[in-house]
């Protein structure tokens, strides 16, 4: 390069006095001599005051307070901006198929290179042996996050051809912000159809797993049934996760006993597939999504739909739970607010048919005002709106159904083991079932314990009558407003494996509150049945409740409360709908009784050839 | 309030000061998005991007830099990448026939109020020769434009256009010299 040259190159420098002293005086120098020189830095000197002419954009009207409604929405949930997930997206698409290919390979590897144990060691196994659990899985929601970690991990200057895709690197040198997040266990996901139960996790690398991964990697979120027990959700959350409740290789812990009294003896397996579309079908009223954050907390997101003969006595209802925990619901608008230790924020906003709860809580504050909801949702179904392991331990209950076809109609092994304690507590004490519950004028204290969760919220009156079989203490009135039943998912980890035996020892403590009387007519007796069971399954509800009692060597251990705060999101969708017929109403309820006279027709089919047999 | 404070306040979970961050900002970030990426739906898309991409990290930024030269970093790395992702976005002229004269009202108004527009010569450029250069603008690579944006439009010295584009003060200096030669080039009518 000529020295003039190398002058041109340095005019625009020193056109913007971003050259040294000497450089400086060398170009003055060359310019003071040169005319083309001068020419060119005159030149220059004109792009740039043209340029600088440029009239400057404002940003558009608005502009600050939409950034700001993005960032609080942004903040309150821990999403991270859309662009930034696009960006990941195909990056998380690749590293999935990576992660599926490995897993392949250790599958094959388990398959055929590990030698199964001889069959007389393994029958020797004790019975209650519960298989080993199974290999982790790598989740995507690890992948995600080491991804996001490892972009934002600082890296010395980037090539060229990184500028435009990295966004901020702090310069090299500086600690990385946060370490690679550990790979985490994924909580299995929820059967969406009854062929979709299965003992197991999907089998790695197989296409339910890549869809799933697919969705995952698109959305960076991973759906969720609301009925997976808190465990599973909280399996897949980090560092010490619970075991997934239900999942694969986890056998039923509490063992059924055999049905001692079984109402029919006929093949009556047969309405379980109906019953299981029933269930498919009310899992979509209660739409619940995890979300993980960045920094390892999660988002949850649920939409609760709830019935409602009228739409301000449901939004009372709602708000009741919110304000007992601390939420305000106001209307059309956002509010904020802090907590004593000025973290935690919370928003509600509401319109005549919807609340929108948008809070940082803490998991025992989720747990809780979900809980609550749910027993909202409980409290309020219509007899035909019976959750799933209602359904099931109605079905059970009327007739003796295997364990296959129960997990078939099952939407998880969860579902199947709280339907079997259900069948199970129904069928163990005949004697009970038969009682029809006291009429709800009659019996004051009972009403009190079946609605205790829900106390000083408004329920239906078709609602009031019910006993509550297992006799579960009411609303302790000391407890300021909240329910000590509902246990956050993190405390119950043991309520769920030791639940029929909680239930046996309620039931003889609080026995004496229930007073057993004679069924009118088999009617009022299956009619009763079925209550108890809907009450029944109040305490098992996804978010699982607790005794306030403490049983007599009870080992549940209280976790202490998380430091970290989860983001919840639900949305509250209040359907006005009036009671249905009272045809409609009788149909439902008298469903166990069409269960039982079917049974006992095909029980009669059945024995007709016996007998025939027989002569 | 200096930044420093404002993003502070805002580290401690202060929104307000991060909308003050926004509000001081925000035109700033929304022309120079939009010069790097001259699509108005675009460039609004892309500066509150910047903005919340700021807010998500800023747990990163450490204060060894000034805070308006670690968002305009964002903001032109987020401009960048849109533009290179999105096949190259058909360059829109930024000043159609229909709003040049607001454009040169918004010149004037700026020019007067800002001391960073030195001289009002906005006013004297007729609307023909402001389309050129806002053509031959976004006719630059990208490379070149986004140090010519950062240097004539938003008057940052080299060492700070070198840590927004990430690249040595050297090379800022030979893009910032072709970038404009480049120009001289395309607008020799103008320049006579």
């Amino acid at each position: 390069m000529s020295d003039r040259d190398d002058i041109l190159e340095q005019l625009s420098a020193w056109l913007d006095g971003e050259l040294s002293d000497e450089q400086a005086r060398r170009v003055e120098k060359a310019v003071r001599d040169d005319p083309h020189l001068q020419g060119e830095l005159e030149a220059l000197r004109s792009v740039r005051r043209l340029v600088r002419a440029l009239p400057g954009r404002k940003a558009p009207e608005g502009f600050a307070a939409r950034v700001l409604a993005r960032a609080e929405r942004a903040h309150l949930l821990g999403q991270p901006s859309a662009m930034v997930s696009r960006s990941f997206r195909w990056i998380s698409l690749a590293t999935a198929a990576v992660v599926l290919l490995s897993a392949g390979v250790v599958l094959y590897m388990i398959l055929y290179m590990v030698k199964p144990p001889p069959m007389h060691e393994m029958a020797a196994r004790p019975a209650n042996n519960k298989p080993e659990p199974p290999p982790p899985a790598v989740s995507l929601e690890a992948t995600v996050r080491d991804h996001d970690n490892g972009a934002r991990s600082d890296s010395p200057r980037p090539s060229r051809a990184e500028v435009g895709e990295k966004t901020i690197a702090p310069p090299a040198g500086r600690p990385a912000a946060k370490p690679a997040a550990p790979p985490v266990v994924a909580a299995p996901r929820s059967p969406k159809s009854v062929g979709d139960v299965v003992a197991g996790p999907p089998a790695p690398g197989g296409p339910e797993r890549m869809k799933e991964s697919e969705e995952l990697a698109k959305a960076g979120t991973r759906d969720e049934s609301s009925r997976t027990s808190p465990e599973v959700r909280r399996g897949a959350g980090g560092a010490g996760a619970a075991k997934p409740l239900g999942t694969g290789g986890e056998a039923p812990k509490a063992p059924v006993p055999a049905p001692s009294a079984p109402a029919t003896t006929a093949k009556d397996a047969a309405p379980l597939p109906e019953l299981a579309m029933k269930n498919k079908k009310l899992d979509a009223e209660w739409s619940d999504r995890r979300v993980f954050e960045k920094g390892g907390g999660e988002i949850r997101l649920g939409r609760v739909l709830l019935r409602t003969a009228d739409l301000t006595d449901g939004r009372r209802s709602v708000e009741a739970v919110l304000a007992r925990n601390g939420l305000t619901a106001v209307s059309d608008k956002y509010r904020t607010g802090k907590d004593s230790a000025g973290a935690n924020v919370y928003y509600a906003v509401q319109d005549r048919k919807q609340v929108e709860i948008v809070a940082h809580l803490t998991p025992q504050q989720v747990s809780q005002v979900r809980g609550e909801l749910d027993a909202l949702r409980v409290a309020w179904a219509r007899p035909g709106d019976r959750p799933a392991e209602q359904t099931l331990a109605v079905a059970g209950a009327a007739s003796p159904v295997d364990d296959q076809a129960l997990a078939r109609a099952s939407r998880s092994p969860a579902t199947t083991r709280m339907a079997k304690m259900m069948i199970a507590q129904v069928q163990t004490a005949p004697a009970e079932v038969d009682r029809p519950g006291p009429p709800a004028a009659e019996a004051p204290a009972i009403e009190g314990k079946a609605s205790g969760q829900i106390a000083g919220l408004t329920t239906r009156p078709a609602q009031k009558g019910f006993a509550l079989k297992a006799g579960f203490p009411a609303k302790d009135a000391s407890s300021g407003g909240m329910m000590p039943g509902i246990e956050p998912a993190a405390q119950s980890t043991q309520v769920l494996a030791d639940r029929k035996q909680q239930i046996e020892v309620l039931e003889r403590q609080n026995g004496a509150a229930t007073q057993p009387t004679q069924p009118e007519n088999s009617h009022m007796a299956q009619a009763d049945q079925m209550r108890q069971v809907q009450q029944a399954a109040q305490i098992p509800a996804p978010y699982t409740t607790r005794p306030a009692v403490q049983l007599p060597g009870e080992t549940l251990q209280v976790q202490p409360a998380g430091s970290t705060l989860q983001s919840l999101v639900i949305t509250v969708v209040l359907r006005e709908e009036r009671p249905g017929s009272q045809a409609e109403m009788k149909a439902a309820t008298t469903a166990p009784a069409a269960l039982d006279a079917r049974g006992k027709a095909e029980a009669a089919q059945q024995a007709a050839p016996d007998a025939a047999e027989r002569k | 309030m200096d930044d420093a404070a404002l993003v502070e306040r805002f580290r401690k979970g202060d929104m307000q000061a991060f909308g003050l961050l926004v509000t001081k900002y925000q035109d700033r970030i929304y022309n120079l998005v939009m010069r790097l990426c001259p699509q108005a739906a675009d460039a609004e898309e892309l500066a509150q991007e910047a903005f919340l991409k700021a807010m998500e990290r800023i747990a990163q930024f450490r204060g060894q830099s000034q805070f308006y030269t670690w968002l305009f970093r964002i903001a032109a790395n987020l401009a960048i990448s849109h533009r290179r992702r999105g096949g190259r976005l058909k360059f829109q002229s930024l000043t159609g026939s229909d709003d040049f004269e607001n454009t040169q009202a918004e010149a004037l108004t700026a020019a007067l109020a800002e001391k960073r527009c030195p001289s009002p010569v906005a006013a004297a450029i007729s609307s023909e020769s402001a389309a050129q250069v806002e053509q031959a603008v976004a006719d630059l690579d990208e490379e070149f434009r986004a140090v010519l944006v950062l240097r004539d439009v938003e008057e940052m010295d080299y060492s700070q256009i070198a840590e927004v584009l990430d690249v040595p003060v050297g090379t800022v200096k030979s893009r910032l010299h072709r970038a404009r030669t480049v120009l001289r080039q395309n607008l020799g009518d103008l320049l006579g």
